[in-house]
This record gives structure tokens, C-alpha cells and sequence, in this order.
């Protein structure tokens, strides 16, 4: 115990000795274990550590399974179903998204919330702290308005207040009754934003009826297993009741389940989407990390070589081999616990830039934090790498005759060590190409992504989302009076060069999609297209380019003959060598309803990517928001300027709020800004890459660096003598480049095939760009032979500036 | 080459002054020296006389601070850092008191290693340089052998051949015995006295009279200063006294 405390002393004063040492050794570790331990942070939570449910493992699921293997949301009636054939499930929940608005206080709120099944948080094993939770009897038709509010909503928004449980809020202009209160820590990863929940209230009677929200594809269905029950079984069971219809659950042709039901754990599910990104991820980081263990270990290879004249003297003082090993282990140890410590702070930082950073899609955003397990992970690899970059120079040190110290003259230079350290510092070189590969790749799909023309014209543009609420706005005419009459006021504002309603926006995670009846083929129901219900003057403030035909009017209001307008796409897979204008459609609820009137195709216009960039689903067709079978009261307003789009943002509110001040306006963003997010996933990863990559860059750099500065340090008698016997300083600056630049073409040689194995883990990440694209991979071999050559420069220049005087001078 | 009659160095009220903070040591002052093609002359004098400096400043590893040099028959104390090093790696070999064997590279390699810094010098003709070099100083059959595992006696054998592979106009021997024990040290002098009859010009720097008796000629230093024989063991006496 006594010779540990010693050793520690005396690793403590070796550390304050060499301050710059320490220092470096510190901050590099720091960086390696803080990046990793912020990235565990993030990852852990959705790939590895259980749902935050009881029993977490038994919560499935359940989607309907598409014609081509796609997960699609369920319809009520096949909840209803499954809920009453189920043998396999305990409990079986349907929810879907709603927003509602908070009126009646200063500024009108929106919230996001979930209207859920009575069942919903008894599946996910958790209950209301105040209150109760929902019984099967709030779920019916005309059910009670009442809602379970989030603590945070609570504590927010209504002080924390003891009392609320029976108090009435005031929803979309609907009096409901709070009943209960959720724990603070409940996570509800299904939903992460919502705030409040009320029971989904459909009608289980309107069964037999198929144009009903009841038999709409939109409810994500979740279900816990029974005790003892496996997923294979589930899925047997699952199976049979999707195969054997029975007469009392009838099922219409797009709800049949004759694909089945697709069964997968909550876990998987939520992590599913991202789990290629966060590996990749993952992935990188510990090559980051073990860059940064490279670095230190290479650091104190050199520092040992330094200390052989200390380690000469212990050895002759009687100190056995292994206590020098267990000393030089403890330095390292002492290093990486300090290094920890400062990472556990870079780790802080990180995750706050990573929530900052992460995606919409990135699921448990919340959960990103640093705890107990983050913490002991953090402890864990502190300790490994302490083990790790202390083991190679301890064992060097062991092996060391460790009477070199005292030989000097023409002996081999004492150099073992430089030959691990040059070996060392080529797999940095290896590993920092693997990451700058990964994140030229990367890069090159982004840029061919945002080279694709989205099919409108992005700059300039403002959006936002204008939600109607309250009763005075049940009646269509109402709405859409309110609707012109905001966009009328928006339109006199200063620098707004054109202004219009959609009920969709393209790239802001709107998808919509309508049946589309052909008068030519009237018994094809199948057909489905993005559509739009727009107001006159959309495609220009879009510009949205006309091909053929005309745009929408003002003529095109409700009494008028419905006209529609198709994407090109659209038009030319449904008349393909014909002329699309004239041709009749039935849209949405119309379907199958021979006393509504066709629509006419009246124009073509160019396609629009919604979804995001990389997808090329462009069936759409436009319809005016008076000539729909209903106004939405949720439409999102584009607003084209002549200047600066974000600065317009409070103006456009102002004026829309001069219509009527209890009006919500939310996901306010310039259509630039939704371009960029749309891609969110891989943006988010390339920064993360590129973080990455430029670490690796820098340390393999200072890696580079620190060998040949250690070598010309070493061989300054040597090079001294090269010069007297005629060397010029060219000679010895090609000398130490061709050194160093050796190292890195060894480096770039193994990193390689490196890179080409690691960007398998990428190529869902990619797009538009092989995994093997040359350009990528010559401009990083570029970039790494510069930095090298800078690396190799300051050391070069400085063996070159060596006086040969310095050769005689050890005489 | 040098003309007949034409010193090989020809060196002219040479001094050398070494600023270190607010001090000034004279480490030369008004050398005059001159050494013949083919001569073997030995500079000897107490330690910190200047002899080092001497023969650092004849083999343009230093610069003088005043004074002349030229070496056959070129003004040589003003040139660039590039052109001194073309002419000591073409003019100049070095025998150095330790050696300075690179232990990294063999013993041919060290051979070989001033002319690789000679432009457009085939790689036959290096070989057949190396091998003569080698071949003068008995070391031809350790060619592969690393400085390390050779005795000092050869290591600095094969520091000679370095020294003659380039052909150059002047041998410069700094200590060269220094590190030998007398056997070894007195057969490196006969390879020395060998050379000499051969034809080279050897400036050698000891403080051992015995091998000083070797050369033709002794220039003894004194406090930066070339003087005579008697003038030396009287200003020693002094300093004794």
C-alpha cells in the first residue's frame, strides 16, 4: 500500500514536472473519453438499456403489414379486432397525434398532445401520480372531455398547483376536465412532445360504413404480451386471427390483413430508423478514441525514452523490473483518471450539443443525459485506457536494456521505441482516413442531395402553421373567411411579394396522401397521391413551374366545376402518351360516391418533393381549399419575401393575429431551413463525422509531428553529422519529410481497405454516391499528404536549421 | 586542384570571436596558416587553445569572424550554407574522435553515405568509391556489419574510409586516437602515416605529442594563437608556475 501511495506521489510530481506533457496528454484523453462517453449517452438509451417501462421487453408494435412489407399505421375497427381476438396480448392501445390549442390565456398555446385508447398506459405499465388514468368508459362516442396532462405541462403551465385534478382547461375551445397527472420521469417515447392525452372517442358501432375515420390507416397500435408469452408465439397468434376473418369484424379491401401483422419489439421499433446511424456513429467515436490512445501512448513512448537515464539508475538502485512497470502504469492510470475527469466535463458539453443537434427522428431525446450508467461507463474506459496507453511503454521499459542509458556513441539508436511509435502513428493515419472517408461520403450524399431541385424554389420563402380553434370555426365558410382574411393581411405586409395557404408542406414531415378515382378506369380504387388543397396564388409564391395548362384561381371556388391540377409524374403514369387536360378524377371522399361530380384536370405542374429529397414519390394532385369536401383548420402559410425571410416572421404573426388573436401559430421556419432538415439524419451524422474526422486529422497530424520532432531530437547528432559530411538542408529536410511522409503513405495504404470495409456500415447513409467513390477517397488521401506535409514541415525545417558544429560538439 | 606551389589552405589573420550574453571569448586571434597539398601537419596545444575551432573553420563547419581562408585557391569564408556543404562533402573528409557512425546504417551505408549527397554520382561508381574506401582501411570484409558490433579500433577505421570515399583534398582528423585504447590508436595512425605516403593531405588535431611526432609538421596553439615550439613549452611554464 505504502509503494502504491509512492507511487502516486511520485507519478503526481513526474506530471507537474513536464506541465506541457501533462497537459497535452490530459486534454487529448479528455476529448477521447468526453466524445465517447456524450455519444454512449445518446446511444445507449435507444439501442441497449430497456424502455423505461416495467417489463419493457413484453410492449410489441403492431402495424399493418403493406403490399410491399411496409409498416402502415392501423385502422380503429382493426384494433378492435385485434383487441377482442388476441390471445397472445394483455393489453392493446391505438393512439394518434393531436394539437390541441390553450386558449383564454394571454397568447393562444398549442400543445402536443395524443388522443390514445383507454388502454394506452396501462400497456406501457405506467399510471397517472394525481388522479387516474382513463377507463374504458371515458373511451366511448361523445365521450367525457377530459385529459391527463404531462408534470411538466403541470408544473409549467398551472404552477404545480395540487388542485388541478377536476379543474377545467380550455382545449380548441372545448371545456375539459383534467383528471390526472403523469409521473415526471415518464418518457413516453412514442410520443416524446406530447404534453396531454385524451381518449380517442371513435365510434365502434360505424363498422359497416368504409368512408369513416374509423377505417383510416392513422393510428400507431402498441400491445403488451402476456406473461410467458414470446414474439413468435405472438406472431402465430397474430397471423391466424389476420388470416381467419370472421363475419362479426368485416373488413374492407385496404384494411384485410392479408399481409399479416408486423410484430416487433417497442425497443427495436423506436431505435429501428436510426440504429445504421448511431452504429455508424459509435463506430466512429471509438475510432476517435483510439486515436487519442494512440497519441498518448505515442507521448509517453517518447517520454520513457527520455526517462531511460532514471530507469538505468532505479535498475541500478535495486528496483526490480516489475515495480518500474507498476510505476509507469501507475502514470498512465493517474493520466487517464484526470483525462476522465476533465472528458466526464467535454462529455456535459457534448450532449448538450448533441440535443441541440439531433434530428426530429432521433427517438428518447430526453433520455440523453448523463448518468449512472453513462457515468460508469465513462469509469470503465477510463480505467481500460489507462491500462491501455500505460501497458506498450511499460512494457518497452521492460524489455529496455536498461544500460543503453549510459551508452551513447556509435551504438544503433536507441530506437525500438520509434519503431512502435512510427507503427503507432501509421494506424493513426489508417484510422483517421477511415473517418474522413466516412465523412467525405457523407458529405459528397449531402451535396448530391441538395444539388436535387425539390421543385420549388426555396429562397426567400417563409412558413408556418396556422391552426384554427374554437366553435365560432365549425362551419367551413367561417374557416375559410378566417383563412382569406389572414392571408389578405399577410399580403399587405411590407417586403411580402406573395402569400398562400397549403395543407401540406412539402420537406416538413406533412404526408398526406388521398385515394384518386379515374373516370376512365372508375373500378380501380388503388390509386393514392400527395394531395394539396391550396389557395390561389400557391404555385407562384412556391413557384412551383406550370408545364401544361392552367394554375388554380379565384375561379376556383365551391359551385364552380371542381378543377384539379396533377404533377407531372403523375399525369404521365396515368396518361401516358395522352393529353392530360380534360380527363376526369374522383379525390378523397368522393370516391365511390356516383352523385359527386368529376373533377377535371385543368393544368400540369411540376413535381415536388415532400417527404425529403432522396424519395421520389411525386403523385400529387392540387385542389383549392374551397373545392375540397372540407377546409382544414390546419394549413401552413408560405409567404415568399423580397429581403430577409426569417425578419418577416413577427410581422406575418401580427397580421394574422389582427384577424383573430386566439389563433395558434406554430413550426415557424424559413423553407430554407425545412430543405436542410428534411435530411436531418444525415446531417446530423456528417457534423458528427466531420467533428470526427477533423479530431482524427489533428491528432494523427500532431502524431506525425510528435515522432519526427522525437526523432529529430534524437538523431540531432546524427543529422549534425550528415551535414558535415555534406548534406545540404535540402537533403535533410527531404530526410525527415520522406520520414514522415512514409508513415502516412503506410497509413493511407491500411486505411484503405479500412475505409472501404468501414463504409459498408454507411451505405444507408448514402446517397447518389458509391461507398468506393474515387473522388472522395483521392481528396482525402490530398488533404491527409498536406497536413502531413505541414506535420512533417516544422520538424524538417528545424533538423535542416541543425548546426553541424553540433557533430563535433559531443566530442 | 591546386596549382604547383599554391598552399592547399591558405589561412589569413584568422580570428574567431564567440558572444556569449555580455561576454566576448577570443577563441582565434590573427591565425595565420598554411598547408601545403600533400603535407601532414598536426595542430596540438592545451584544451580550449582553439584547435577545435581551428579545424572546425578549415573544414567549413564554422565560419571565421574576421581573416581569410581560401582552399584550393577558393575564397571560402563567405559562402552560403549550400555551397560550403558541396564543398566539404567534395573537398573535405572528417575523422572525428568518436567516430559518428550512424548505428542504423551499415558499414557500407556509412561509407556510402557522402556521396549519396553528390548529384548525378551513379550508384556503380559509389560502390567501387565505397569498396576501395573500404578496401585501403582492411574493413572491406564487414561490410554488412553494423557500427555496433564492431571495435572501436575498426569503427574508426571504417570513420576513415568515410572520410576517403569522397576523394577528398583534405583529410581532418579531430582527436582521432581519442577514444582508442594505444593499440588501436597506434595502428589508426599508421593508416594515417599510410595515407599520407599515398599521397593525402591530412590536418590532424591531437594534444598527444606522441602522435603529433607522426606529422610533418606541428602547429602549436596557445590562447587562439599560432606559436613556435619553444614560445609554447615557455607559456606553459608560465602557467604552471
Amino acid at each position: 500500500m505504502n509503494g502504491l501511495v509512492q507511487d502516486v506521489r511520485y507519478a503526481l510530481r513526474q506530471l507537474r514536472k513536464t506541465p506541457g506533457f501533462a497537459c497535452t496528454a490530459i486534454v487529448i484523453l479528455a476529448l477521447g473519453i468526453g466524445g465517447t462517453t456524450a455519444i454512449f449517452s445518446a446511444i445507449n438509451p435507444i439501442l441497449f438499456e430497456p424502455l423505461p417501462y416495467p417489463q419493457a421487453r413484453r410492449i410489441v408494435m403492431l402495424w399493418y403489414a403493406g403490399d410491399d412489407g411496409s409498416r402502415i399505421p392501423q385502422t380503429f375497427h382493426t384494433f378492435r379486432e385485434l383487441e377482442e381476438r388476441s390471445r397472445s396480448l394483455d393489453t392493446i392501445a391505438v393512439m394518434k397525434p393531436w394539437q390541441p390549442t390553450l386558449t383564454g390565456a394571454d397568447q393562444p398555446e398549442r400543445f402536443d398532445g395524443q388522443r390514445i385508447s383507454a388502454n394506452y398506459f396501462r400497456t406501457l405499465g405506467v399510471s397517472p401520480a394525481w388522479g387516474r388514468d382513463f377507463q374504458a368508459s371515458d373511451d366511448v362516442y361523445h365521450g367525457p372531455k377530459i385529459v391527463i396532462l404531462s408534470n411538466g405541462l403541470w408544473q409549467r403551465h398551472f404552477g404545480g398547483d395540487s388542485s388541478i385534478i377536476g379543474r377545467q382547461v380550455k382545449l380548441d375551445d372545448d371545456s375539459y376536465t383534467v383528471i390526472g397527472v403523469m409521473p415526471r420521469a415518464f418518457d413516453n417515447v412514442l410520443s416524446p412532445s406530447a404534453e396531454v392525452w385524451s381518449p380517442l372517442q371513435y365510434d365502434k358501432g360505424n363498422i359497416s360504413s368504409a368512408q369513416t375515420k374509423e377505417w383510416g390507416h392513422h393510428l400507431r397500435m402498441v400491445g403488451r404480451l402476456r406473461a410467458g408469452i414470446s414474439m413468435a408465439q405472438a406472431r402465430n397468434d397474430l397471423g391466424w386471427i389476420a388470416h381467419t376473418p370472421l363475419p362479426e369484424f368485416p373488413r374492407p379491401a385496404w384494411a384485410s390483413l392479408d399481409r399479416g401483422v408486423i410484430a416487433n419489439s417497442l425497443q427495436d421499433d423506436v431505435g429501428s430508423g436510426v440504429k445504421p446511424a448511431l452504429l455508424a456513429v459509435l463506430g466512429a467515436v471509438i475510432l476517435v478514441l483510439l486515436i487519442a490512445c494512440v497519441n498518448v501512448t505515442n507521448l509517453l513512448l517518447a517520454r520513457g525514452a527520455q526517462r531511460l537515464g532514471e530507469f538505468s539508475m532505479r535498475a541500478a538502485l535495486g528496483a526490480p523490473r516489475a515495480r518500474l512497470v507498476r510505476q509507469l502504469l501507475t502514470e498512465s492510470l493517474l493520466l487517464a483518471m484526470l483525462g476522465g475527469v476533465f472528458g466526464i466535463v467535454v462529455a456535459q458539453v457534448g450532449i448538450r450539443a448533441l440535443v441541440a443537434l439531433s434530428p426530429p427522428e432521433l427517438p428518447r431525446v430526453n433520455a440523453i443525459r448523463l448518468d449512472g450508467t453513462v457515468f460508469a461507463f465513462a469509469l470503465v474506459i477510463t480505467a481500460l485506457i489507462g491500462l491501455v496507453v500505460g501497458l506498450i511503454p511499460a512494457l518497452h521499459a521492460f524489455r529496455s536494456d536498461l544500460h543503453i542509458g549510459a551508452q551513447q556513441s556509435s551504438g544503433r539508436t536507441p530506437g525500438g521505441h520509434q519503431l512502435t511509435r512510427r507503427t503507432l502513428v501509421v494506424s493513426e493515419v489508417a484510422i483517421a482516413l477511415v473517418l474522413l472517408v466516412s465523412a467525405g461520403l457523407l458529405l459528397r450524399s449531402l451535396q448530391r442531395l441538395f444539388a436535387i431541385d425539390p421543385g420549388f424554389d426555396a429562397s426567400h420563402v417563409l412558413t408556418m402553421q396556422v391552426q384554427e380553434s374554437g366553435h365560432q370555426y365549425d362551419a367551413d365558410s367561417v374557416r375559410a373567411r378566417f383563412f382569406t382574411q389572414a392571408l389578405e393581411a399577410v399580403r399587405q405586409v411590407s417586403g411580402v411579394t406573395a402569400a398562400a395557404f397549403t395543407s401540406q408542406l412539402p420537406l416538413s414531415g406533412d404526408f398526406e396522401t388521398y385515394g384518386v378515382q379515374f373516370e376512365l378506369d372508375p373500378n380501380d380504387n388503388s390509386e393514392a397521391a400527395l394531395r394539396y388543397a391550396v389557395s390561389p396564388g400557391y404555385f407562384e409564391a412556391m413557384r412551383i413551374p406550370l408545364l401544361r395548362g392552367r394554375l388554380l384561381d379565384e375561379h376556383d371556388v365551391t359551385g364552380a366545376p371542381q378543377a384539379v391540377v396533377f404533377s407531372e409524374s403523375f399525369a404521365k403514369r396515368k396518361f401516358p402518351g395522352q393529353d392530360p387536360l380534360g380527363k376526369r378524377v374522383r379525390i378523397g371522399p368522393d370516391i365511390g360516391h356516383a352523385d359527386r361530380p368529376w373533377a377535371a384536370i385543368v393544368g400540369v405542374v411540376g413535381d415536388v418533393k415532400q417527404a425529403s429529397l432522396a424519395l421520389s414519390q411525386s403523385d400529387a394532385f392540387y385542389t383549392a381549399t374551397t373545392q375540397w369536401s372540407w377546409v382544414d383548420n390546419v394549413q401552413s402559410l408560405v409567404i415568399r419575401t423580397s429581403g430577409d425571410a426569417a425578419a418577416l416572421a413577427p410581422a406575418i404573426r401580427k397580421a394574422i393575429w389582427s384577424v383573430d388573436r386566439n389563433q395558434a401559430i406554430v413550426r415557424v421556419a424559413t423553407m430554407d431551413n425545412l430543405l436542410v432538415n428534411s435530411e436531418g439524419e444525415r446531417h446530423f451524422v456528417l457534423i458528427l463525422f466531420e467533428a470526427f474526422g477533423l479530431a482524427a486529422l489533428v491528432l494523427a497530424a500532431t502524431g506525425i509531428y510528435g515522432v519526427l520532432s522525437g526523432s529529430v531530437t534524437e538523431r540531432t547528432r546524427e543529422i549534425g553529422l550528415r551535414t558535415a559530411l555534406g548534406a545540404t538542408p535540402v537533403d535533410i529536410l527531404a530526410l525527415v519529410v520522406r520520414q514522415g511522409m512514409t508513415m502516412t503513405g503506410l497509413g493511407v495504404v491500411i486505411g484503405l481497405s479500412g475505409a472501404a470495409i468501414a463504409s459498408h456500415s454507411l451505405i444507408t447513409l448514402l446517397f447518389g454516391v458509391s461507398r468506393l467513390d474515387p473522388f472522395t477517397y483521392l481528396g482525402v488521401i490530398a488533404v491527409l499528404g498536406f497536413v502531413s506535409m505541414i506535420a512533417c514541415a516544422v520538424p524538417a525545417r528545424r533538423a535542416a536549421k541543425v548546426d553541424p558544429m553540433v557533430a563535433l560538439r559531443y566530442e | 586542384m591546386t596549382e604547383a606551389g599554391q598552399p592547399l589552405i591558405q589561412i589569413q589573420d584568422l580570428t574567431k570571436v564567440f558572444y556569449t550574453d555580455e561576454i566576448e571569448t577570443h577563441a582565434l586571434s590573427g591565425v595565420h596558416l598554411s598547408i601545403a597539398k600533400g603535407e601532414y601537419v598536426a595542430m596540438s596545444g592545451p584544451s580550449g587553445c582553439g584547435k577545435s575551432t581551428l579545424l572546425s573553420i578549415i573544414g567549413l563547419l564554422d565560419t571565421p569572424t574576421e581573416g581569410k581562408y581560401s582552399l584550393n585557391g577558393k575564397t571560402v569564408e563567405n559562402l552560403d550554407f549550400a555551397e560550403r556543404s558541396r564543398i566539404r562533402n567534395q573537398e573535405i573528409g572528417f575523422i572525428f574522435q568518436s567516430f559518428n557512425l550512424i548505428g542504423d546504417l551499415t558499414v557500407y551505408e556509412n561509407v556510402e553515405l557522402p556521396l549519396t549527397y553528390r548529384q548525378r554520382m551513379p550508384a556503380p561508381d559509389r560502390k567501387k568509391r565505397v569498396m576501395e574506401a573500404l578496401e585501403r582501411v582492411g574493413m572491406a570484409h564487414r561490410v554488412r556489419h553494423y557500427p555496433s558490433q564492431l571495435s572501436g579500433g575498426q569503427q574508426q577505421r571504417v570513420a576513415v574510409a568515410r572520410a576517403l570515399g569522397g576523394k577528398p583534398s583534405i583529410l581532418l582528423a579531430d582527436e582521432p586516437t581519442g577514444n582508442l585504447d594505444s593499440r588501436n590508436g597506434e595502428a589508426v595512425m599508421e593508416l594515417l602515416q599510410n595515407l599520407h605516403r599515398e599521397g593525402a593531405t591530412i590536418c590532424m588535431v591531437t594534444h598527444d605529442p606522441r602522435f603529433a611526432k607522426h606529422a610533418q609538421r606541428e602547429v602549436h596553439l596557445f590562447d587562439g594563437k599560432v606559436v613556435a615550439e619553444e614560445e609554447l613549452k615557455k607559456l606553459m611554464a608560465d602557467v604552471h608556475a
